[in-house]
């Protein structure tokens, strides 16, 4: 008598770690993107628009934000990614309201907030392209950990180039940082994680 | 007539010869006159060892080979005087080689189509027809 219940003891318990285990682990393999563990408040950044008067992050409150860094005359990786982006937010539809594409430069000598903005809509009119002085953007630069270099010494006649980090940020609707995506990661990795945060917050 | 017929076999060896350099799919990305954009293409060679000295065109204000290097999350350009392109060929692809087109004299819209001439060592000077189009 005292052995099988020790026997229905020990299969609770199993059952209950096993419980707890996917509780705790499961969560990390849901997501395709780097996951920030725990999300960490991401910095709200003040920027001049395009039109006029200034954009926030935290006017974006309430939707998944996905930030990059680029600039407007690098010919190859920004636009792949922003093609990338293009795609996503296309393949959503309609859920695509819940999700905001930023585009912050890391050239401010050459990229103005309305050249930003008139590159990025060229991909989508939904998108968000800002700029700023060198001493505005240092600061997003810095808080994001986005490495960026110019290279003047190359003899380029575009005159100088930039070297940048491509990390794509996911900012969560609370305005944590959630995940980020390395340069390259195929548009379905994203869109899966998007469909998954958006379903969520239904 | 003979005299006629034969010439016209050889230059139709000629041109269906295998062993001749040619460069295929080339396409180019939209862009804003004034501003950048990047063109890429297959270079299939099945000869031996070429190099490609230069491309030239009338699109942009400058046209450029730059390499996109990757380390890690960083990426930058690095112009290229010169690609040797090996025996099998080469490929001009996003993230890797590409040409840049720098000050585009003309908007660039997908369905455009405008021509470079990649000049090779070996092979000379062969003109290709790019052809714009969304990614």
């Amino acid at each position: 008598m005292e052995r099988r219940f020790l026997w229905l003891l020990l299969g609770m318990l199993a059952v209950l770690l096993v419980a707890a285990g996917v509780l705790l682990f499961g969560q990390r393999s849901f997501y395709r993107g780097v996951l920030y563990e725990p999300p960490q408040a991401a910095y709200d950044f003040q920027l001049p628009a395009a039109s006029g008067g200034t954009t926030s992050l935290h006017e974006m409150r309430g939707k998944l934000v996905l930030l990059f860094f680029g600039y407007t005359s690098c010919p190859d990786v920004c636009p792949t990614t922003m093609a990338v982006l293009r795609q996503v937010t296309s393949d959503l539809g309609a859920l695509a309201d819940g999700v905001q594409v930023v585009f912050i430069s890391v050239d401010p000598e050459r990229d103005t907030p309305q050249r930003v903005q008139g590159y990025v809509s060229a991909f989508d009119p939904r998108f968000i392209g800002l700029s700023g002085s060198l001493d505005q953007l240092e600061a997003v630069w810095q808080a994001y950990g986005v490495y960026r270099q110019v290279d003047d010494a190359s003899a380029s006649l575009a005159g100088y180039l930039v070297a940048h980090s491509t990390r794509l940020y996911l900012i969560d609707p609370q305005g944590d940082l959630l995940l980020s995506y390395s340069y390259g990661t195929p548009p379905e990795d994203i869109l899966s994680d998007l469909r998954r945060l958006l379903r969520k917050n239904d | 007539m003979t005299k006629l017929l034969s010439i016209l076999f050889v230059l139709a060896l000629t041109a269906c010869q295998p062993g001749v350099l040619r460069v295929e799919e080339a396409w180019g990305r939209p862009g804003v006159a004034g501003e950048n954009s990047g063109a890429y293409f297959r270079i299939v060679n099945p000869g031996g060892e070429d190099t490609l000295l230069s491309v030239v065109g009338d699109v942009a204000a400058a046209v450029e080979i730059h390499q996109t290097v990757m380390e890690g999350d960083i990426v930058r350009m690095e112009m290229q005087d010169s690609v040797v392109v090996p025996a099998g060929g080469l490929e001009f692809e996003p993230g890797d080689l590409h040409v840049m087109l720098i000050g585009l004299r003309q908007d660039l819209e997908p369905g455009d189509s405008f021509p470079l001439t990649l000049n090779f060592e070996q092979a000379g000077p062969v003109v290709v027809n790019v052809e714009v189009r969304q990614p």
